[in-house]
């Protein structure tokens, strides 16, 4: 029996269509009078215009839209000593939650909502192309254009992206090449390369120093071979 | 006297740059021990070498002066 109450109360606010919140487009002939018709379209529906052209149909659809709608349900039940008897709903623009419970103490509620997501992978140039291919053919459709004007456009259209494709090409090729030949850039720490140059000149001149003076101690009183120990020194040094 | 080794052992606490190979390793110590050279690395290499020896004989050090 507590079964299949709570089995009726599922049915019945799974019936209710706010739990499936997509909604119709909506037409106002009132908003602008007898210029004409407005009509309105949730962002994640696609139209489909087909005009008549002689004997043929001209088609012209909508790119995919850059939403998609998620609907979640979640159903949660519960058992407890509650004794109370109540039934509620409530309902908004994007979401529905329902509730029931009985007096055998098990209750129920339903959540639905409604979330937007965006879709990626749509870089500006394929947003710009979309929108130029799909104003070319609503302007054929619409009779603004003929059909050669129409493939005149359309081939200047692929030119342009084409066009702007190439250039992101080159722009990303420089900035790859940018970006190796920092990598490659090896940055030395100036400080150590220093630390060892300062070390072996002072070694150098330590060790050109030593050899001088055990030059001089063996030139003793010769001039001509004191004077080859300074050449020898200054040649050390060097 | 030995010209290197009184060269490396004035590097004593100080940075160097050691050729291992073709590589260049920085070495934040250079402890001189009799003919062996005790190298503290700044960097770990090769997923954890932090320090190496290296027989006086065949330390090489750059410099760019």
């Amino acid at each position: 029996m507590k079964k299949v109450i709570v089995l009726v109360g599922i049915i019945v606010l799974s019936g209710c269509s706010v739990l499936s919140p997509q909604k119709p487009q909506k037409i106002s002939s009132e908003a602008i009078g007898d210029m004409g018709d407005m009509y309105s379209i949730p962002a994640n529906l696609r139209t489909i215009d087909i005009r008549k052209k002689n004997a043929d149909y001209i088609v012209c659809s909508e790119p995919v839209p850059d939403i998609a709608m998620s609907n979640a349900l979640k159903l949660a039940l519960d058992a407890s000593n509650t004794q109370s008897v109540e039934t509620s709903a409530t309902t908004g623009d994007d979401s529905a939650s329902g509730s029931v419970s009985n007096a055998l103490g098990l209750k129920g509620s339903s959540d639905a909502s409604t979330t937007a997501l965006e879709l990626a992978g749509r870089t500006q140039i394929v947003l710009l192309a979309r929108e130029f291919i799909s104003s070319n053919c609503k302007a054929r459709a619409n009779g603004w254009i003929d059909d050669d004007e129409f493939k005149l456009g359309q081939d200047e259209i692929v030119e342009q992206i084409t066009a702007m494709i190439t250039t992101d090409k080159v722009k990303a090729q420089a900035e790859k090449a940018k970006a190796e030949a920092v990598k490659a850039a090896v940055k030395l720490d100036n400080k150590a390369l220093a630390n060892v140059a300062v070390a072996f000149l002072q070694a150098k001149a330590e060790a050109c120093l030593t050899t001088y003076d055990s030059c001089m101690v063996t030139a003793s009183v010769d001039t001509e071979k004191r004077e080859a120990c300074k050449v020898a020194l200054g040649k050390c040094n060097n | 006297m030995s010209t290197f080794r009184n060269a490396v052992n004035s590097l004593d606490d100080k940075s160097a740059y050691i050729m291992v190979g073709d590589t260049l390793i920085l070495a934040t110590n250079l402890n001189v021990v009799d003919d062996m050279v005790e190298v503290t690395l700044s960097t770990p290499i090769s997923g954890g070498i932090s320090r190496i020896f290296v027989h006086i004989d065949n330390l090489v050090l750059a410099s760019n002066s």
